[in-house]
């Protein structure tokens, strides 16, 4: 601070633009160590998820050759639990959606990293700087919103292809020989991705209703894992529980991404994604509602 | 320039700031004065649609902050120094500003030389000291080169070359024609670098003034006075009902003009050995005009040397302001 002289800018003038709120937001995103772990951290997971769900469809693989010899011999069938007891077709495609089975822990940590991207903001007052630069805050939001559906969606079908591959050696030959990249799953993957996207959306809606990392992860994780659990044991109470049991994110989250799903199912794919978009919109909106309309204290 | 019109803001029943009208011109340095809490950071955040007005508005060159084209070319703010994300180094916290606007490394490099901060740029801000991340907003203020500049207690937690750089710097920037509006409360550093003052107490405007006018309103009619015969010279005083008090053990604080209170000791034969007319500083003033305004009053201290002098005293017949009021 020696120096009294100002270098003045060029008066070419600088306009506050979307685009370069958009630049800032991702910027800021990438320059935090933070979200380079805890990228490596849902892939790593994720693949991990894969790898070990690998070992176990091999089980279900023998037991479902071992009942279907059984029933071929027309003896009686082996003794095992009904919900470990699969058919060959069913453990097929089981193995085609396994890029996706670490999908409820990745999309848990990626909805935490959407919560602090906004609510740290808050807790640090980087939030000043940031509404002082961009008064216009609807464009800070929108671009937090898209830096994060663009990332978070790439995590995911990255994560599941990992996964789908670093499994295939781990799989019973009997299974990856007969297993090829096709349709069903390449939408698993897809369906994977979107379902990231959609938590980072329901992630970044609770900070920004909430302004507080801690209050944002517990209310994600309230609805995600909480829920599901609560409904599990009180489903045996009342129907309306029992009827509203899979419209739960994981619920829908699982729907969405399985491959083979029955003809009959009461919500198919496209359905379980349409609901879950639902789940991420609500809090999205309530959201940007408080981020652009209150003051920004905190 | 920077116009507030009938600004109030209200938290819940506590009215922060109440009504309040001013205008900070170019080419000036305004100082904005306050006691803690008298709502000029408040106001300051109003400017820069941090905070919405619950009543009236806030102008920068007769436009509202979030309807600005380009509002980093229109007000530099520095309104708190640690408005920064501490896992971030602290040129990646200015290039994201910067991208907002368009606005090219290449000066966001230039304002960081500007501030001394080149050595420190690239660490993480967790790091740095109060008075760096005052020097990081003081840039980050500077980015856009722009016409207004908000400065919200600049020198907190700089050293003492920096509070001299902060000094030329307001005073280069208003003699480009630009406005600036800073608040401290240092008071003596204050009087150097303003041109102009706006006080501030309880969220009402006490005084908007230039400096000098601001200083005029000071009590600048009292000379202190030393002399060996203390007595003598307080009898003569009174006798021409001029107030004083004691001062010290030797020293009269007298209400009258220095040249009649010599002209009084010649006539009655008292020999004076200081004569010192009380030229008020800015702190005087200040302190008279926002001692009912505090919103945080601080407990007053009496040494028990001061109240036993004073008794010691009370009989002698030059304690004439106390005589007087019996």
């Amino acid at each position: 601070m020696t120096s009294t002289t100002l270098p003045t800018a060029p008066t070419r003038s600088y306009k506050l633009s979307f685009f370069g709120t958009l630049r800032s937001e991702f910027l800021k995103f990438r320059t935090l160590a933070t979200n380079w772990v805890m990228l490596l951290l849902t892939i790593a997971i994720m693949i991990g998820m894969s790898a070990a769900y690998a070992t176990a469809l091999n089980r279900f693989y023998q037991r479902a050759l071992e009942t279907q010899a059984a029933l071929e011999a027309g003896g009686p069938s082996p003794q095992v639990r009904p919900e470990y007891s699969f058919t060959v077709d069913q453990v097929l495609d089981m193995a085609r959606s396994i890029g996706g089975v670490g999908m409820m822990f990745g999309s848990m940590l990626i909805a935490s990293i959407a919560v602090v991207f906004i609510g740290a903001e808050y807790a640090t007052r980087q939030i000043h700087s940031t509404m002082t630069a961009v008064p216009r805050r609807s464009s800070i939001y929108i671009s937090k919103l898209l830096v994060l559906s663009v990332w978070s969606f790439l995590v995911g079908v990255i994560s599941a292809v990992a996964g789908y591959f670093v499994a295939q050696p781990i799989l019973d030959p009997g299974i990856s020989e007969q297993l090829s990249v096709g349709t069903p799953t390449v939408l698993n993957w897809l369906g994977v991705g979107l379902y990231c996207l959609l938590m980072s959306w329901m992630g970044l809606g609770f900070g920004a209703i909430l302004r507080n990392n801690a209050g944002g992860i517990v209310m994600v994780v309230v609805l995600m894992f909480i829920s599901t659990i609560v409904f599990g044991l009180l489903a045996e109470t009342a129907n309306w529980v029992a009827d509203f049991q899979p419209y739960l994110p994981i619920n829908l989250g699982e729907t969405m991404t399985t491959v083979g799903l029955p003809e009959d199912t009461d919500i198919n794919n496209l359905e379980a994604g349409i609901w879950l978009g639902v789940w991420a919109l609500v809090p999205a909106l309530l959201g940007w509602f408080r981020f652009t309309f209150t003051d920004a204290k905190g | 320039m920077l116009e507030v019109r009938n600004l109030i803001k209200k938290y819940g029943d506590k009215t922060a700031v109440n009504d309040i009208t001013f205008t900070v011109p170019d080419g000036r340095v305004t100082g904005f004065l306050g006691p803690n809490g008298a709502g000029k950071s408040t106001t300051m955040r109003m400017l820069v649609g941090l905070e919405k007005p619950t009543n009236g508005t806030a102008l920068v060159d007769g436009q509202k902050y979030r309807s600005l084209v380009s509002p980093l070319t229109s007000v530099g703010a520095l309104l708190d120094a640690k408005a920064m994300h501490p896992g971030r180094s602290g040129r990646a916290h200015l290039r994201s500003l910067a991208l907002t606007h368009g606005i090219p490394t290449r000066r966001v490099d230039e304002v960081i030389e500007l501030t001394g901060l080149t050595t420190a740029a690239r660490k993480k801000v967790r790091g740095f000291s109060l008075g760096m991340g005052q020097r990081m907003g003081i840039a980050a203020s500077l980015l856009g080169d722009p016409q207004n500049i908000i400065l919200d207690e600049p020198v907190n937690g700089l050293d003492p070359e920096g509070v001299i750089w902060v000094r030329n710097l307001a005073r280069h920037l208003a003699s480009q024609g630009k406005c600036v509006l800073i608040s401290s409360h240092l008071m003596s550093e204050m009087s150097q670098t303003a041109d102009e003052l706006i006080v501030i107490g309880r969220g009402k405007i006490l005084a908007n003034s230039s400096m000098s006018d601001f200083l005029a309103l000071a009590d600048n009619s009292r000379s202190l006075v030393r002399t060996d015969q203390r007595e003598v010279f307080a009898e003569t005083l009174t006798a021409r009902s001029i107030t004083f008090e004691p001062v010290d053990t030797d020293g009269l604080l007298v209400q009258a003009p220095s040249r009649d209170i010599a002209r009084l000791g010649v006539d009655a034969g008292v020999l004076l050995h200081e004569l010192t007319p009380q030229i008020a500083t800015l702190e005087d003033v200040y302190m008279n005009m926002t001692r009912n305004e505090v919103e945080y009053q601080s407990g007053t201290f009496t040494t028990p040397a001061d109240s036993g002098a004073a008794e010691a005293d009370a009989p002698s017949p030059w304690a004439g302001k106390e005589a007087k009021e019996q």
